[in-house]
């Protein structure tokens, strides 16, 4: 009798056990259908997940290609200096389909975690898919390509807006169903200061492409945020009417330091199709996708 | 043959029985038998027993799934969280056993991304235009650098978050996401 109560009990345990792990939490795992990431994370360390190109309407018939470099200066108060510079191949062919090669040692206050990660993002608004690619996974995450959407009218006092729509798949995962709009938006409120003072700078050529510069200066008056004197940030851009693109920029705001952006090595030949597709050995993984629409922004 | 007679002539064998005895050797064998069929009843009903709890632990596991919920211990302090469904194909696929149930009535579990509101990185942003959203895994003290709270003991859990980088490489915004199962 004695061993029937044991067995009893173990099973009844097992069950139990079984039961409760219905409800246990992963605290380390990715999101499903994503490379997982596990293991501990360091402080102000980041891992990287997944990628994708947002914005803008494609760009038809202005391919180029080029190196864009991202250098971010912070000068501290007893001298020191900290600098991140990040590098990336970009291409864009005439039918408006985007790629961009990148490492990423560092985004804005993190810093990854051991090596930086290598990232191909391509974007095919033809096809209607984005990809991210893992090079040494040889995983490539399929997307829906996500579109920028109308801004709504700005908050009083906004100084910028990011928006970005995503036409997702409605129904369940895989069963078509009609397009759904996701919407990430932030109106960024800035500190309640003088309206920004707009300078147009004329024209310059910037790496054998005509620019057009302007200037913003954004004063933040003393007294606003506990300043002694008024702190000006200064973003100053250099576009391309003809690429549509950022081809210089300088932006400083002495409370974060100084970032500069340029376009290199400019070429206006059209980039081998071959770069805006999959490579034959890669997996490729559909994404979850965004089944639930959001209410559109206020 | 009436049953009295019957009753009366087994009491008159049992009364003449009464000293008899049967030997050592089969007394052993009789009990040896005896004990054998107590056992073998005994494993018959642990038997029956473990095969019930195996099949309520395989029902159990078949129609509830595992549920995988990154980061929930960030939960409490999302503010303004937003649900948004996340297709139940990855652990469909990780788990064969769900595949014969898509065209049961049986509701699978749908696993849901819970977003915050986008954070300004920078405050006041230049305009955004086109750049790159970057899905990364983060400290849950991270949280803290936009003014969010986070428990003390819940400072390295893991947890995921979009970027929203401008095409000049300079971040904007963040927010911050956990899955939860529905």
């Amino acid at each position: 009798m004695k061993t029937l109560k044991r067995a009893a009990l173990l099973i009844a345990s097992a069950t139990v056990a079984l039961a409760q792990q219905q409800n246990m939490i992963f605290t380390t795992s990715g999101p499903p259908g994503m490379p997982g990431l596990s293991g501990p994370v360091g402080a102000n360390t980041f891992a990287f997940v997944s990628g994708e190109l947002v914005g803008g309407n494609p760009v038809k018939g202005a391919p180029y290609s080029g190196n864009a470099v991202t250098e971010n200066v912070q000068t501290l108060a007893d001298g020191n200096r900290i600098v991140n510079r990040t590098t990336a191949a970009v291409y864009r062919d005439g039918e408006g389909r985007e790629r961009r090669d990148q490492s990423l040692p560092t985004i804005g206050p993190f810093a990854a975690q051991g090596a930086p990660p290598k990232t191909i993002f391509i974007s095919d608004p033809v096809a209607g898919v984005n990809y991210s690619l893992n090079p040494d996974k040889k995983i490539a995450i399929k997307l829906p390509v996500p579109k920028m959407g109308a801004f709504p009218p700005k908050p009083p006092g906004a100084q910028a807006d990011i928006m970005v729509q995503r036409i997702g798949v409605g129904g369940p995962a895989g069963v078509p169903g009609e397009p759904r709009v996701m919407f990430f938006n932030k109106s960024v409120i800035g500190p309640a200061s003088a309206p920004p003072t707009v300078e147009q700078l004329g024209t310059k050529v910037v790496e054998g492409v005509q620019a057009e510069g302007t200037r913003t200066t954004i004063t933040i008056p003393a007294g606003q945020i506990g300043n002694d004197k008024p702190i000006q940030i200064v973003n100053e851009v250099w576009r391309s009417p003809e690429l549509q693109v950022i081809v210089q920029s300088q932006h400083t705001d002495p409370r974060m330091g100084s970032t500069t952006y340029s376009l290199e090595n400019i070429s206006r030949s059209d980039p081998s199709p071959a770069l805006f597709q999959v490579p034959a050995d890669y997996t490729v993984k559909d994404s979850p996708v965004f089944q639930k629409a959001l209410p559109p922004p206020q | 043959m009436n049953e009295d007679r019957v009753l009366q002539a087994l009491k008159a064998l049992a009364d003449n029985d009464r000293e008899s005895e049967a030997s050592a050797k089969v007394e052993e064998r009789v009990l040896r038998g005896f004990h054998r069929h107590r056992a073998r009843i005994r494993w018959h009903w642990a038997g029956v027993a473990a095969l019930a709890a195996g099949v309520a632990i395989v029902a159990v596991l078949w129609t509830n799934g595992p549920r995988k919920v990154a980061v929930d211990s960030a939960s409490p302090v999302i503010p303004q969280a937003r649900k948004l469904a996340r297709p139940s194909a990855a652990p469909v696929a990780a788990l064969p056993r769900h595949a014969a149930l898509e065209s049961s009535p049986v509701r699978r579990p749908e696993t849901r991304e819970v977003v915050t509101d986008f954070f300004p990185l920078m405050n006041p942003a230049p305009p955004f235009e086109r750049g790159q959203i970057l899905r990364v895994q983060l400290p849950a003290a991270a949280m803290q650098t936009v003014g969010l709270p986070v428990r003390e003991d819940h400072l390295a859990d893991p947890i995921e978050a979009d970027v929203v980088v401008g095409e000049e490489g300079m971040p904007r915004a963040i927010r911050f996401v956990r899955f939860d199962v529905q």
